[in-house]
């Protein structure tokens, strides 16, 4: 394990601990390692279009977010960044970044931005909670757009609209 | 390009995969309609963007120009929609 990847596990962690009370936030992190894991093994055992395959990963996990995501952080957020991660595999594989290191630092980038987000998240979610119960009002200090992170998602997924 | 069967098929499943996670339809109506313009649209302009861009006839150029056309049939499918909204010609937004 590369030092790149111990400190994404320790960042996943991190964003584990602090997401706990965050729904779905850890089956998403769950999928994320997974998909990273599996699209690394692949390319370490160096086996043939490994940026397919890291694509086809991160295209079922977007996938799977879209249809199974309720709220407004994984349809703007993870599922987005999920989104450019396949355009990123996308463009490695008709060659347009032509540099390995590039396309893995994009990776990576996209990899803590996702941390990133589900921990902001959280860690808002939990002001907002200690808004409620407590005097001092923290509205004010947030922009409006992260607070309303936590509503509900804009547009039911396709499978769920029958007219 | 009989002989591609496999790889054309193969380019038009990737490219209906890749546009469903860019460009999701708005209903399953939209999504039928959607898949089936794809199936046909990279069956037929599959060969046509191959022959465009002058490729060799190789599994990985046959996938990639079915996968082209797919995905652009997919897009076309829905921005046709948006402008046939905005024209009025249609009052719901089932796609």
């Amino acid at each position: 394990m590369s030092e790149f990847q111990l400190a994404l596990l320790i960042g996943l962690i991190i964003t584990a601990l602090i997401s706990a009370r965050l729904p779905r936030a850890r089956l998403w992190l769950a999928c994320g390692a997974a998909s990273f894991v599996l699209s690394t093994a692949y390319a370490r055992y160096g086996l043939p279009h490994a940026p397919a395959f890291t694509l086809a990963c991160d295209a079922a996990l977007c996938l799977t977010v879209y249809f199974y995501g309720k709220e407004r952080w994984e349809i703007s957020g993870i599922y987005r960044i999920f989104q450019l991660s396949v355009l990123i595999s996308l463009f490695r594989l008709s060659n347009i970044i032509v540099d390995q290191w590039i396309y893995i630092v994009a990776l990576e980038i996209l990899n803590w931005a996702a941390l990133l987000l589900i921990s902001g998240t959280s860690i808002l979610d939990r002001a907002r909670a200690h808004e409620v119960h407590s005097d001092w009002n923290w509205s004010p200090h947030l922009h409006r757009s992260n607070i309303s992170l936590r509503k509900a998602r804009a547009q039911d997924p396709f499978h769920k609209v029958r007219h | 390009m009989t002989e591609w069967f496999g790889a054309k098929i193969i380019g038009i499943i990737a490219g209906s995969f890749l546009a469903l996670v860019f460009l999701p339809p708005r209903s399953i109506p939209g999504f039928v309609r959607r898949t089936l313009a794809a199936l046909v649209f990279g069956w037929v302009f599959g060969p046509v963007i191959h022959d465009y861009f002058q490729w060799p006839i190789t599994d990985e150029r046959v996938i990639a120009s079915g996968a082209i056309s797919a995905f652009c049939s997919w897009w076309l499918m829905g921005s046709g929609k948006k402008v046939a909204e905005s024209l009025g010609l249609k009052d719901t937004k089932e796609q």
